[in-house]
């Protein structure tokens, strides 16, 4: 079983709301299925080790988008040299506005992004903050709470993460992006939680490039079925009916 | 007019307590027919009215100053726990003004909802306004803690004599230092480090990110210097004294520290005896850390509104609890936040219930703690918990949220209400 090593991009500017332990959640699922992972909390480029297994950021409030902008901006080439050797990148919403292409503040001034992500994230809209419930990509059920303010916009040829229920008023019927090991969503908080099937896709992705299988036991099966049951009431809040 | 709006009120008041505990509806009543009663009534009390808000600890800063005015002889007005939104005061009002809208006190001390400060002070002109802090707290609602902090300026800009602030807070600090720059007396309170670090996250305050390190170039008034559980050592204008709170943990200590502080500044004979004793005689705020009887079993009820709240009273555990109860429901619309807060405190679940206990059961998954069942329905959950676990020693422990603990203490047949 093999190991494998995670970096958290600044937790202490984007790790609102829980945003950061979708690391910590993807860890555990890799850990009942036998593989070890050590988390390494980025501060600073002097942090960034040669190679890592995934890079994940979660989101952060107002007051941290431009410094944490000028933190990622010292961490780009870290991060593409982790992305040439095929790290995976996980991203929550202000974390993926700062790893997209270009992210505008409320005040219209546009800041570079890593260009991680094909996205351009816009801070002047209003804020959405409310349950949303869905299709992913592949078809599965998803949910999860969205507090955002403004929007994203993916370039042409990128792939959304999810389709939200048109029950849902206010919110883009697109949600997300996903792409070769690119995963990211404005799902607020442990968004991996809420969708272990989103853990299950990226631990194939970190085990695949090893020949190697997660071996799913009875935690697997719990949480399955555990966020079954909360979105399904996600669903009944937001009265939505699925076959 | 008058005479007649607070007799309508009163009656409206009187049949809502018919069937057990309060209501804000008289008091939203009185608003509509008389807009500017609380200015009339309150706004002329001698000492003033003081508003005490921030995201947490405000019921209680408010009882132990509410309590600490009462021990020096004066008169207090106050709005029972909870009942901080503008037709919460005026219900409070209605219960204790005359027909002629008039209130037998010295002085006001009102808790305000944080977001309902700027609005509530164009109802009634606060003199004071203590800040206890500003945490991470209902982002649902608020979006961000830097929503917070602009209402609270605001609300200080309004305060007519000056600001009370958490110099111990970076955030409630940054807060002081712009009122105090743009002309607003500030006094504060402050938290030693080593008191501070008596709780292994200390004051939990939320991340904000300043252009340049907040400063206050104001004295403290009061120093907490040191908390022990329940022991908790201050200096009130270099005078040291030590006082045995009825909770134990450092946000009790910080609250109890803000209402030194504003008494010493507002009481013009303030004695330290006389406030000690009244802290330590002061009695629990609803559901926080209250103990309820239920089917014969003691349950001492935690509540965790928001990621501070929970670690706070987490941190104050002295050693993992076993088998608690934990319910949450639609009054934490996103409750993901408990994936930030640190779990060591809790040993094992016995029920989880709510409509979100599922949510909790992820968490409690991926940390690997254990639990028992789930039960949706809180009352079916909450005849499990008192059924199955067994005696130990002290109460059995139930961890919930605002509307979870208001349900549980109705199922256990305690028949008053926040807010009446």
């Amino acid at each position: 079983m093999g190991s494998f090593t995670f970096a958290r991009l600044l937790p202490e500017m984007l790790g609102l709301n829980g945003s950061s332990q979708n690391a910590s959640i993807l860890a555990s699922y890799l850990n009942h299925g036998g593989h070890d992972v050590k988390i390494l909390d980025i501060h600073s480029s002097a942090d960034a080790p040669l190679q890592v297994d995934a890079v994940c950021v979660g989101s952060g409030s107002a007051s941290s988008l431009l410094p944490a902008a000028t933190s990622i901006i010292s961490l780009v080439s870290a991060i593409s040299r982790w992305r040439s050797a095929g790290a995976l990148v996980m991203a929550v919403g202000t974390g993926w506005d700062l790893l997209g292409h270009t992210v505008t503040t409320p005040e219209g001034e546009v800041l570079p992004g890593a260009g991680i992500f094909a996205s351009h994230a816009d801070h002047r809209g209003t804020r959405f903050s409310g349950e949303v419930t869905g299709i992913d990509h592949q078809g599965r059920a998803s949910a999860g709470y969205v507090n955002q303010v403004g929007a994203i916009a993916l370039e042409a040829g990128a792939s959304a993460l999810m389709s939200v229920d048109d029950a849902v008023s206010g919110y883009p019927r697109s949600e997300g992006l996903v792409g070769e090991n690119l995963f990211a969503t404005r799902l607020g908080g442990p968004a991996l939680a809420l969708n272990p099937h989103w853990c299950q896709d990226l631990a194939q992705a970190l085990l695949e490039p090893r020949g190697e299988k997660l071996h799913r036991t009875e935690f697997h099966e719990r949480i399955d079925h555990a966020a079954t049951r909360a979105r399904r009431l996600i669903d009944a809040r937001l009265g939505v009916v699925r076959n | 007019m008058r005479l007649f709006a607070f007799a309508l009120a009163k009656i409206l008041r009187f049949l809502t307590r018919l069937r057990g505990g309060g209501s804000a509806l008289p008091g939203f009543f009185l608003l509509r027919l008389l807009p500017h009663a609380l200015e009339r009534s309150l706004g002329t009390l001698p000492l003033g009215v003081i508003f005490v808000t921030g995201s947490n600890g405000k019921s209680t800063t408010t009882s132990m100053l509410t309590g600490i005015l009462r021990a020096h002889g004066l008169r207090v007005f106050s709005n029972p726990a909870g009942g901080n939104l503008p037709q919460g005061l005026a219900s409070a009002l209605v219960g204790s003004a005359t027909l002629c809208g008039k209130v037998a006190a010295d002085i006001a001390v009102l808790e305000v909802d944080e977001a309902y400060g700027p609005q509530i002070s164009d109802l009634v002109t606060p003199d004071w306004v203590v800040v206890t802090n500003i945490q991470v707290d209902q982002l649902n609602r608020f979006g961000e803690p830097e929503a917070v902090y602009r209402l609270l300026a605001t609300l200080g800009m309004k305060a007519k004599v000056g600001v009370v602030v958490n110099g111990s807070d970076p955030n409630t600090t940054a807060l002081g230092a712009q009122l105090h720059a743009a002309g607003s007396r500030v006094e504060q309170m402050r938290v030693s480090a080593p008191a501070q670090a008596s709780a292994s996250h200390g004051l939990v305050s939320a991340p904000m990110f300043f252009d340049s390190p907040p400063l206050l170039a104001v004295a403290a008034g009061v120093v907490i210097t040191a908390v022990e559980g329940s022991h908790t050592s201050v200096e009130v204008a270099g005078v040291a004294a030590s006082i045995v709170l009825p909770q134990k943990g450092l946000h009790y200590a910080v609250d109890a520290g803000l209402a030194l502080e504003m008494a010493s500044v507002v009481v013009d004979n303030f004695q330290l005896e006389r406030a000690v004793m009244a802290l330590e005689n002061n009695a629990t705020v609803y559901g926080r850390g209250e103990t309820i009887r239920y089917r014969g079993v003691d349950i001492a009820l935690t509540m965790m509104k928001n990621l501070p709240s929970l670690q706070v009273n987490l941190d104050a555990f002295s050693s993992p609890l076993e088998n608690v109860f934990i319910a949450v429901d639609e009054g934490t619309p996103d409750p993901s936040w408990i994936f930030d807060a640190d779990t060591s405190s809790l040993a094992s679940v016995s029920i989880l219930s709510g409509s979100k206990a599922w949510q909790w059961a992820l968490l409690l998954e991926h940390r690997g703690i254990p639990y028992g069942e789930i039960i949706e329905d809180s009352r079916a959950g909450l005849d499990a918990f008192v059924k199955r676990v067994p005696a130990q020693n002290g109460p059995l422990h139930a961890i919930v949220n605002y509307e979870q603990m208001m349900l549980i203490r109705r199922i256990a047949g305690y028949k008053e209400l926040e807010g009446a």
